[in-house]
């Protein structure tokens, strides 16, 4: 289900601490990295490298935000709505955002390929109305350049 | 201005660690090593160093609750969890100085006896984790970390963990427990983590600017750093200013600048020319300034409690003329109604609360009473929580209302202000509870439907 | 040791003990949710908010440790801590559905009792019901458990008992802020064997217990405080009954047996107990149904043709799931009536299980309550068990034979051993077996007497850690079945001619002579909680093995 990769830094994380559970969070973020989201499937697959109960791992996934239960697209677009973002139009931008990407907000485009999620306070509030695409920083958000940026 | 952070954040280069050195950086952690955990300890307490991460607590204090215990490890946590809004000065460090923040980690590890540190930091700062990867991997290869660090024979190794998008795990017991793999639910106190911390062992956690701090103290002695700033408040501050600002930015002042000459002159001053309404100085933990009370204020924790607010994380949020105060604290409620952990009752249910009130109020549905139902909620959750959380949701809420109040009823239908509470409670129109009552709501709720989830 | 001051009352307590902890042994009712005296305290639901002299505000009473010479004030009477607690109770209803009418925990549910109290009640909420989020209800997970996550007060007592106790992790919370919601993952059935304790733990109406659901309003049902007989351990137990017929029975607390829990086999193990299967008439070797008087004259006849003292080479096989008091009436029996007796209750090798753990919990391979209790009253003189009476049987050394039979509870009778008695029954010319069920291989007794079941006899028990523990009557023993006790004074009676006092204090008075590892035992001490007897060999001493399995 994993690569050879994500499983070995997961071993390591594992081998850091007596407890196996402290690499719990990594292997979600490896997970939602690499299959794009934790479902059932991959909470039990998880579970068992870990030797945890699906429910402890279900519990965890479902705690944070940036792991979905549901796959998103192979580009996430996290729109800032902190305050300060809010301060300098974030609310305008991330409509034309979504009309320039011909995506619903809160949702994907067209064959999964962009998903925009709308995040709290991910502190680039200097580039305000501050994004990300995937984990890069590309504030303030600018939705005429937003398709080109997402080609590349 | 002198600086102590920011000396050499303005050169790209000073990432890699042949360039940070011929600076002189990890003389402090060399100087350090030469004396006794203890020594250091004295140092930095002598220094007067408060936690930049917002509670301003002595850091060479909070060192000496560690009580080592045979056969049990002691642990640094370095807090990179920078998720306060309006905060992004951990941001600014990590990204254009990893080895002074390094160096910081090692120097307070070494003081506490801790022979392993963990950098949390928050999962939307991915990118910056893997500049700090490669500069741990460089101070290691430099014999600079790792086994017998500088060859002194102490040994350190340096971690990253990312998180996964949790506001809490700022807290430092909700560090530890995503750390640990857990649902980041805060830990009830007593025990405190310098007794059972991260997998119940002794535990310090210490934020990104404090640590940075470090290796100016032991180069340059606690007197010279105690020297600068106030008397109670020795050191400088990074300031985050954003918001209605001309020139947003992490800036680093002397602790006693004036706030708003910072905000006029290196910043450039509220955009557009406008006029100055209000500012949270702290992060929107921490109650609003009107202009006018803004006007005296000092950058240091002293003035700002006298002030009626706090320095915080020293995240500047600029308010100009044209904003609706009630519809900015909604945004500010709806952070603490989606961040709550929902671990206890106050937070969990008074957050939600909170924010539910303040949209209808928002959207011309509000009811009589409504701004008391509010101080009321607040003054429920306030003092009552397992952590910080919850008080810091009450802060903007209070304020604001408070100050502010005539904008919030002006949002009430005229009959409601008339009619007695009775009258009107149970009726009016109503949207369902946190559903998006439309379109143009949808990008601003916070709290139901699957933001995060594709369609 | 620390002294603390709570409500005005002053109370000595050692170190590290939590102000709640105090106030529950001063009697000062404290409200609370998630604490519960045998988990971590997690301080989440704010209810049990205390005001402390010198404190700036209210403290959870569950975490906060007490300090020498700390004054610590409750809501009943501190308006501080009063309206702290009011403001709790106001949150926990923003998102309660109010349905207490069609709640089935109404009577036992915290919050409605909160609700409802004067001193921190809320009798003017500010909460509109019309707004609220909304979760899953009615999910059934798995035979025992039904959950409705919208009554959750999110404590977190099922969690942690869940992933601390008994390990299985099977309940957690989802999400956050006031969506968390109590799930199992995709909504699977528990398989822990312990699920019925979460409901127990549940101080709400989100965890109901299926067997119970809507079966009775419980402020209709009578309790009566006994001890569970599935197995060696002696879970303190309370039946909770109606009408003659048990409703439920859930765990009373015991902190050196039990503690807060019991299983799921032992809380239904009354279903086997009470079921269809009983022996209601004394039933002769003809199948005609006896009275009892005709009954007891066989008996004797059978036993030692109404003679004291005969040289008749009697087999008496006591039963491990007998009170002490039967088994110490059975003993006396044989010491008078025969000259020659062999006493024995080895159907199996319940001896060497008899403290061997099962799980890490509760449950133990031994699946009898008073093994301990038989071994103690001397029913295992020699070698051998069954087996050996079996062989000796077939070679005719034994006259007569004096069965008390009850079914274990918990699980089959091991085919060995119900073969054994079939053939042992046989062997023997006079068998008069007393038991509470109709069991094939007991068809071929002479004459069967139907006994009273597990709930239907008071008396005592010993388990593995040489605990005796007093187990309560609750239903009286259907159609003529009678106790064991009173069965047994009945055959005595014939041989001294004089009947027994059979009141559970005397027997026990003469238990505690009786027995050298039981004297000093006491009637009085054993009905307010189990009196703690060490077997004399001392290996049973109970210590912190008991809940090692952590």
């Amino acid at each position: 289900m994993l690569s050879d990769e994500a499983l070995r830094e997961i071993e390591a994380c594992k081998a850091e601490e007596s407890r196996k559970q402290h690499a719990l969070l990594t292997a979600l973020r490896l997970t939602q990295a690499e299959r794009r989201h934790v479902g059932p499937q991959e909470v039990l697959y998880i579970a068992d490298l870990l030797d945890l109960s699906p429910a402890t791992v279900e519990g965890v996934a479902r705690f944070y935000d940036q792991i979905t239960k549901e796959p998103t697209g192979n580009r996430v677009l996290s729109i800032c709505r902190g305050i300060s973002c809010y301060l300098c139009g974030a609310d305008g931008a991330a409509r034309e955002a979504a009309a320039a990407l011909g995506v619903d907000q809160g949702g994907s485009q067209a064959e999964g390929r962009v998903t925009i999620r709308h995040v709290e306070c991910i502190g680039d509030c200097d580039h305000a109305p501050a994004a990300m695409l995937d984990s890069t920083f590309i504030g303030p958000l600018d939705p005429a350049s937003l398709s080109a940026l997402i080609e590349r | 201005m002198p600086a102590i952070l920011t000396r050499h954040t303005d050169d790209p280069e000073q990432t890699e660690l042949d360039v940070a050195q011929r600076r002189g950086a990890y003389d402090g952690l060399r100087e350090a090593l030469s004396r006794s955990p203890d020594e250091v300890i004295a140092e930095v307490e002598a220094s007067g160093l408060r936690g930049r991460g917002g509670a301003g607590f002595p850091t060479g204090r909070k060192w000496s609750f560690i009580r080592p215990v045979p056969g049990q490890p002691v642990y640094l946590l370095c807090n990179a969890d920078e998720s306060e809004p309006g905060t992004f000065k951990d941001h600014y460090l990590l990204r254009r100085d990893p080895h002074l923040v390094l160096e910081g980690i090692a120097i307070a590890a070494y003081a506490i006896r801790a022979h392993t540190a963990y950098i949390y930091m928050r999962g939307e700062y991915a990118s910056l984790a893997e500049i700090m990867a490669k500069a741990i991997r460089e101070a290691q290869g430099a014999g600079i970390l790792g086994e017998s660090c500088l060859g002194s024979g102490y040994d350190l190794r340096v971690s990253i963990q990312l998180g996964a998008g949790a506001y809490i795990c700022g807290e430092e017991t909700g560090l530890i427990q995503s750390l640990e793999g857990k649902r980041a639910y805060p830990r009830v106190r007593p025990p405190f983590p310098a007794v059972h911390g991260f997998l119940d062992s002794p535990t310090v956690i210490n934020n990104v600017e404090t640590l940075a701090n470090l290796p100016f103290i032991m180069t340059e002695g606690a007197a010279r750093f105690a020297a600068l700033g106030t008397d109670r408040s020795p050191g400088t501050k990074l300031i985050s200013i954003s918001g209605a600002v001309a020139r947003p930015g992490v800036y680093e002042v002397e602790m006693g600048y004036p706030l708003l000459e910072l905000l006029r002159h290196e910043a450039g001053g509220v955009r557009l020319g406008r006029r100055l309404k209000a500012v949270i100085p702290g992060g929107t933990s921490v109650p609003v300034l009107t202009a006018e009370e803004a006007a005296p204020v000092m950058i240091d924790y002293e003035s700002m409690q006298a002030a009626g607010t706090l320095l915080g994380s020293g995240g500047t949020i600029v308010f100009d003329e044209g904003t609706s105060m009630p519809e900015a604290l909604l945004r500010i409620a709806e952070f603490y109604a989606h961040e709550s952990c929902g671990e206890c009752t106050p937070c969990r249910e008074g957050t939600g609360w909170m924010a539910w009130v303040l949209r209808r109020l928002v959207q011309g549905e509000g009811r009589p009473g409504d701004l008391d139902l509010l101080l009321r909620v607040g003054h429920n959750i306030e003092g009552r929580t397992i952590c910080g959380l919850g008080d810091a949701s009450v802060q903007p809420v209070r304020s604001f209302i408070q100050k502010f109040r005539e904008e919030f009823e002006a949002l009430l239908p005229r009959e409601a202000l008339a009619a007695p509470a009775w009258q009107m409670h149970g009726h009016g129109p109503r949207t369902g509870r946190f559903g998006p009552p439309g379109e143009e709501a949808a990008l601003s709720d916070p709290v139901e439907g699957p933001p995060n989830a594709a369609l | 040791m620390p002294l603390v001051t709570i409500d005005g009352r002053q109370i000595e307590v050692e170190q590290g003990t939590s102000v709640i902890q105090a106030a529950d042994r001063l009697g000062v009712e404290i409200p609370r949710f998630c604490y519960h005296p045998d988990l971590r305290p997690e301080g989440n639901c704010r209810m049990c908010l205390v005001e402390v002299d010198g404190y700036a505000r209210p403290v959870v009473a569950c975490a906060t440790p007490v300090a020498d010479g700390m004054v610590v004030h409750s809501p009943h009477e501190s308006a501080t801590a009063s309206q702290a607690v009011n403001g709790v109770l106001e949150f926990l209803l923003v998102n309660h559905p109010l349905d207490c009418p069609i709640c089935d925990q109404a009577g036992e549910c915290s919050l409605q009792d909160f609700y409802m109290h004067p001193d921190y009640g809320l009798h003017e909420s500010h909460v509109d019901p019309a707004e609220k989020v909304h979760k899953h209800k009615r999910v059934d997970l798995g035979p025992r458990i039904v959950l409705d996550a919208e009554r959750c007060v999110m404590c977190s007592r099922c969690v942690r008992f869940s992933a601390e106790v008994s390990g299985y992790a099977e309940v957690q919370f989802v999400r956050r802020g006031n969506r968390v919601e109590l799930v199992t993952f995709e909504d699977r059935a528990l398989e822990d064997p312990y699920a019925g304790n979460l409901a127990d733990v549940c101080p709400v109406g989100a965890l109901t217990s299926r067997d119970f659901r809507f079966k009775r309003r419980v402020w209709h049902l009578e309790s009566t405080d006994a001890i569970c007989a599935g197995c060696s351990t002696g879970c303190n137990v309370r039946i909770d009954h109606f009408k003659g017929k048990i409703e439920r029975v859930v765990p009373r607390r015991n902190p050196s047996v039990n503690r807060s829990w019991i299983c799921d086999e032992g809380r239904l193990s009354h279903e086997k107990a009470q079921g269809q299967d009983r022996l209601l008439h004394p039933r002769g070797a003809d199948g005609g149904e006896l009275s009892w008087s005709e009954a007891i004259a066989r008996a004797d006849a059978l036993l030692r043709g109404g003679r004291a003292g005969v040289p008749g080479r009697a087999l008496l096989l006591g039963s491990a799931s007998a009170t002490n008091e039967s088994l110490l009436l059975l003993r006396r029996f044989g010491e008078l009536a025969f000259t020659q007796r062999t006493m024995d209750f080895r159907l199996g090798n319940e001896p060497e299980l008899v403290d061997a753990r099962e799980d890490h919990l509760l449950r133990r391979r031994d699946k009898h309550p008073n093994t301990m209790g038989a071994i103690h009253l001397g029913f295992a003189a020699q070698e051998g068990g069954l087996p050996l009476h079996v062989r000796a049987a077939e070679h005719d050394a034994y006259a007569a034979l004096l069965l008390v039979y009850h079914p274990p509870l918990v699980g089959d009778e091991s085919p060995e051993a119900a073969g054994a008695l079939e053939r042992l029954i046989r062997a023997v010319p006079a068998s008069v077996v007393l038991t509470s069920h109709r069991l094939p291989f007991l068809e071929a007794a002479t004459l069967l007497l139907p006994v009273a079941a597990w709930a239907e006899e008071e008396g005592t028990y010993t388990n593995y850690q040489g605990a005796v523990q007093f187990t309560g009557q609750a239903l009286r023993a259907p159609g003529a079945a009678r106790s064991a006790v009173a069965i047994l004074a009945d055959l005595l009676e014939r041989v001294t001619l004089r009947r027994p006092d059979t009141s559970p204090k005397t027997l026990f008075v003469e238990l505690a002579q009786a027995v050298p590892a039981y004297q000093g035992l006491s009637f009085a001490t054993l009905s307010s909680r189990s009196a703690i007897a060490y077997p004399p060999e001392g290996r049973m001493h109970y210590g912190q093995e008991g809940f090692a399995g952590r």
